[in-house]
């Protein structure tokens, strides 16, 4: 069963007098369960075809439909809701509350969701059992993007998103936080998405989605991904 | 490239143009308040000290009965005497309006000395009789104008007076006699008129100026070995000069520590604002570097950014303290002081100041924070800033507290704790508004406390009649028959004497000898213990203790208008707010003059006493109710009270610009977080909840503080503002810190609700985009 149908979708920005357009007619879909990986240059449009699924951005004629809902239907309460719901995401930059140690960010997702996984057991899952009340400040950025990861799977989210998660980090980090995100895709059966530029990543994803000026150039379905220890970095 | 930098600054400015014009307010009210105030102040005195230059007003009035010509000339010739006239001084009544009454002057000539003013009509000449020059505002009154005629006289005797001009003079800027809380156009003038027109009368006022190097005590001294035993006023004691000098010097002094307080308040929250908008600009300062800019050309442009507040704050404040506060209280001011109106000045030293200190500290703030910024390598300030890093607070060793927190409320007080500055701020802003807001509400509540002491507590009779003649107690016992509703009375025996204290400080009140078992005035001691009327000493004010010097047991000198000396013992000191009279009883009096207790004034009491037709009788000179009294010392309280409104409005300004600059800085240093937050999957009202809630934290943090604050500055103002006529007690009551607290915190809820419609608006994508 298809988790994400992103048909036909455009995004396209009014700069004054000009329009340009980010999203051409974007077309694909992924699987429950799958890990794919959105491939592609920067200004490719892989960011934008993220916020849209993630319901951060309003499509201008399309249809996406995530976890069973009309993504492009809803309405501004609703689109919170969904992300409320529905969506985890994991960014380059971490964004972290500063002032919340560790734990404390991964609780504030819980409070706003219906069945959220126990905070500190989505720590462990990530390895940061011994830095729960670490502060952000306190944490390496590996570390950081852990607790990203962690306040995200709290949610107990249907989908995972992560823009260049690996971006801001070093190659041992980087894998490291792949690594996670791996596990959660085949251990807990979550769907996830990963934006990154890294072609080298492209091996362990069951979907390659990979994106040119803003339109998708092809679509490769893997039967059987390759294991991060396989991936040379 | 320089005006391309120009251009850059002015850019940076747009980009916080709400915080900008929020801190452009705070400076507008802080320049408006302290220069408006001292610019009313000012431009009375300078009017004033104009007309008493000009109309060469005396330095000296000298009252003695029958003064010679010879006398008159050796008065000339003492040293630093640069110049004496001799009057006659009579009180006249208006013919078929004899409670209206005409103090005339009479002079030999056109007198140089209290030179009158004409207005209309022509100058005295010398072989004028019955001819007069009438002070306007009683002329306004009785709608008498140049060329008219009055009737003066009473008892069916009448002679006519041609009016040939109207005049006003310097010595009656101020002209409320009789004891009268406010001037009375319509029952008191002044005229002046040729000395010849009563040649049966003795001259019995002597005026005159002094050199500069003339020693008040000096003067004094040779003026009595010279005419004998009289009475002298100096400039100081006059009663017109020395009730406007009180006036202003009260007006000036809390106009002076009220705006300061509030300037100060200001400018802390104008320091702190623009050096957080510096500091979130420190990437565009590292651009500059990097492009080759040099650091004085950029600090010297940014500080510029000063400038951008200075400008119009002072622009503004200007027009502010010119066109609504000065103007205001000027207005006010010009109803009972008859002085040339030529309106408000256009400035006064005390914007300079203003000025002077708006400038230091908006550009002094934009210099420093740029050149600190400007210490790092240009690699450094491009880079973001790392942020502040969270650590545990206080608080959270507090177990039983930190547990029972709600998760937004652990975020909102580590918050509160990590940005120091901006709670430093917000705390500052919300003391210094509380605080002024609740002395404004003090003041009020104060001048009401005083009133209902006065009037509730202390005086007990119902009207005060003043007579023009003194009479018998048998006289008046006659004189109020027929008057209705009243059940009994008091007689009193008061005239004007000067008091010297030990200290050499000298005081012109009123000697008021009551009846011994008198009960129309209750007394009080400080601590509101009740004092009866002793039999040996006077009773005195505190005020005119300090100013004498004296303390209960010791004894002051005095004398009486016709210079009768009187040794007074002071016997206790009691609380008396409004007057600052001496007390006696007739039994003390007896023992120290052999003068007898003959009837000047009464107090008649009694539920439903109508003295009307008192008003009328040609014995009666003032007849005044209570509620009367009340009604004048509200008038007299006119300007106080208009100063405690603009308190109030501006420190409600103030408080509401500081909870929106404290409002919009949250708000924009924490976008990234609101929109992790957005993103998160956070509702508004949820968002609002952990950002906004921070506002009302600080205002409940800061309210106490406030409060107490309010309590001190309230004390210091009114005693600031205490004449020797008047002190007002600070009195604040709970109903009103209520009041006042609950307006701040008002201010703030508005604020959050202006601020909340921004939440709505948070662009997750652009917010989380990498600071580039």
């Amino acid at each position: 069963m298809a988790k994400v149908i992103f048909e036909k979708v455009r995004k396209d920005y009014l700069m004054g007098a000009t329009t340009i357009h980010v999203a051409k007619d974007v077309s694909f879909e992924i699987k429950e369960g799958e890990l794919c990986i959105i491939l592609g240059p920067s200004g490719a449009g892989k960011t934008t075809v993220l916020n849209l699924l993630g319901g951060m951005e309003n499509a201008t004629s399309g249809k996406i439909t995530a976890a069973g809902q009309e993504v492009t239907a809803l309405g501004e309460h609703e689109l919170t809701d969904y992300r409320r719901y529905r969506i985890g995401f994991v960014f380059q930059f971490y964004n972290l509350i500063p002032n919340l140690t560790a734990l404390e960010n991964v609780e504030l997702a819980r409070q706003v969701c219906k069945s959220p996984l126990d905070p500190e057991e989505s720590l462990r899952l990530v390895g940061l059992s011994e830095r729960m009340n670490s502060f952000p400040a306190q944490l390496s950025g590996g570390e950081q993007q852990r607790v990203a990861i962690a306040r995200a799977i709290c949610k107990n989210p249907d989908l995972l998103l992560c823009d260049e998660p690996t971006g801001a980090l070093d190659t041992e980090t980087g894998k490291a936080v792949i690594g996670v995100l791996l596990d959660i895709c085949r251990n807990m059966g979550k769907t996830v998405i990963i934006i990154t530029h890294n072609s080298l990543l492209a091996p362990i994803a069951d979907r390659v989605i990979e994106m040119k000026n803003g339109q998708v150039e092809s679509v490769s379905i893997r039967d059987e991904p390759v294991g991060l220890e396989a991936v040379k970095w | 490239m320089v005006n391309m930098l120009q251009k850059k600054v002015f850019n940076d400015a747009s980009e916080h143009k709400w915080q900008l014009v929020a801190i452009i307010c705070v400076c507008t009210l802080g320049v408006a308040l302290f220069s408006g105030f001292n610019l009313y102040a000012s431009t009375i005195e300078n009017e004033l000290n104009r007309s008493y230059s000009r109309f060469n007003l005396a330095d000296y009035w000298v009252y003695k009965s029958g003064i010679s010509p010879e006398e008159l000339a050796k008065v000339r010739n003492l040293p630093h005497v640069t110049g004496a006239e001799y009057r006659k001084l009579i009180d006249l009544s208006l013919y078929e309006s004899e409670d209206s009454t005409l103090r005339i002057h009479c002079m030999e000539g056109q007198g140089e000395i209290n030179a009158a003013e004409v207005i209309s009509g022509e100058a005295l000449a010398e072989s004028d009789r019955n001819a007069l020059l009438l002070d306007y505002r009683f002329a306004q009154a009785k709608g008498v104008a140049a060329g008219d005629s009055l009737f003066l006289g009473m008892d069916g005797q009448r002679e006519a007076w041609f009016v040939k001009g109207i005049v006003r003079d310097v010595e009656y800027a101020y002209y409320a006699p009789n004891g009268l809380t406010i001037p009375d156009y319509d029952t008191y003038g002044f005229a002046y008129a040729n000395a010849s027109a009563f040649p049966q009368v003795p001259f019995n006022e002597l005026i005159l100026t002094a050199d500069e190097a003339a020693e008040p005590q000096a003067i004094t001294a040779q003026i009595r070995e010279t005419l004998g035993v009289v009475n002298i006023v100096n400039r100081s004691y006059h009663a017109s000069v020395g009730k406007i000098e009180d006036d202003l010097s009260g007006n000036r002094k809390i106009g002076t520590l009220f705006p300061i307080v509030f300037f100060l308040t200001a400018a802390l929250i104008t320091w702190i604002t623009i050096g957080r908008i510096m500091e979130s600009g420190r990437h565009h300062l590292g651009t500059l570097r990097s492009l080759g800019f040099a650091k004085r050309e950029i600090i010297l442009r940014y500080t510029f950014y000063g400038a951008l507040i200075s400008g119009p704050s002072l622009i503004l404040g200007w027009l502010v303290s010119r066109f609504f506060i000065a103007s205001t209280l000027y207005r006010i001011a010009t109803t009972y002081y008859s002085i040339d109106i030529n309106g408000v000045d256009l400035l006064s030293i005390h914007f300079l100041f203003a000025a002077l200190g708006v400038v230091i500290v908006t550009c002094g703030s934009a210099y420093l924070s740029c050149g600190n910024s400007l210490k790092f390598a240009p690699a450094t300030l491009m880079r973001p800033k790392s942020p502040a890093a969270g650590h545990r607070i206080l608080l959270e060793h507090i177990s039983p507290f930190w547990k029972r927190l709600s998760f937004s409320g652990k975020i909102v007080a580590r918050n509160l704790f990590r940005y120091k500055s901006r709670m430093a701020m917000g705390l500052a802003g919300i003391i210094g508004s509380t605080a002024l807001i609740l002395c404004g509400f003090g003041i009020m509540t104060s001048i009401g406390a005083m009133i209902d002491k006065s009037f509730a507590d202390i005086i007990k009779y119902d009207a005060e009649v003043k007579l023009k003649a003194p009479l018998s107690v048998a006289e008046t016992a006659e004189l109020l028959k027929g008057i209705k509703g009243v059940e009994s009375f008091d007689c009193a025996f008061s005239f004007g004497i000067t008091a010297y204290g030990v200290n050499g400080n000298a005081q012109n009140p009123y000697l008021v000898v009551l009846e011994d078992a008198q009960s129309s005035l209750i007394f009080k001691d400080a601590q509101g213990n009740p004092v009866s009327l002793p039999m040996q000493g006077a009773l005195i004010t505190p005020r005119m203790n300090i100013a004498l010097d004296v303390g209960t047991g010791g004894t002051i000198a005095a004398e009486g208008i016709d210079g009768t000396a009187l040794a007074l013992k002071i016997a206790g000191i009691i609380d008396f707010p409004v007057g600052n009279e001496i007390y006696m009883s007739q039994t003390a009096f007896s023992e120290i003059s052999d003068s007898p207790f003959s009837v000047r004034a009464f107090f008649c009491k009694g539920a439903g006493t109508d003295v009307s037709a008192l008003r009328h009788d040609p014995r009666v000179a003032v007849v005044e109710t209570k509620e009367e009294m009340r009604e004048n010392l509200n008038i007299v309280l006119e300007i106080m009270q208009e100063m405690q409104i603009m308190l109030i409005v501006f420190s409600g300004l103030l408080s509401i610009a500081v909870m929106m600059v404290l409002g919009r800085m949250n708000y924009d240093e924490r976008i990234r977080e609101l929109a992790t937050l957005k993103v998160l999957g956070f509702h508004k009202d949820e968002m609002k909840r952990l950002v906004l809630r921070e506002n009302v934290w600080i205002t409940a943090i800061g309210l106490p503080f406030g409060t107490v604050a309010s309590y001190f500055l309230l004390r210091a103002v009114l005693s600031l503002a205490a004449s020797p006529d008047m002190e007002i007690s600070p009195s604040l009551n709970i109903l009103w810190i209520a009041v006042g607290c609950a307006l701040t915190l008002a201010f703030t809820l508005f604020v959050n609700f202006m601020m909340s419609r921004k939440f709505k608006s948070i662009d997750m994508v652009a917010s989380l985009k990498s600071v580039e």
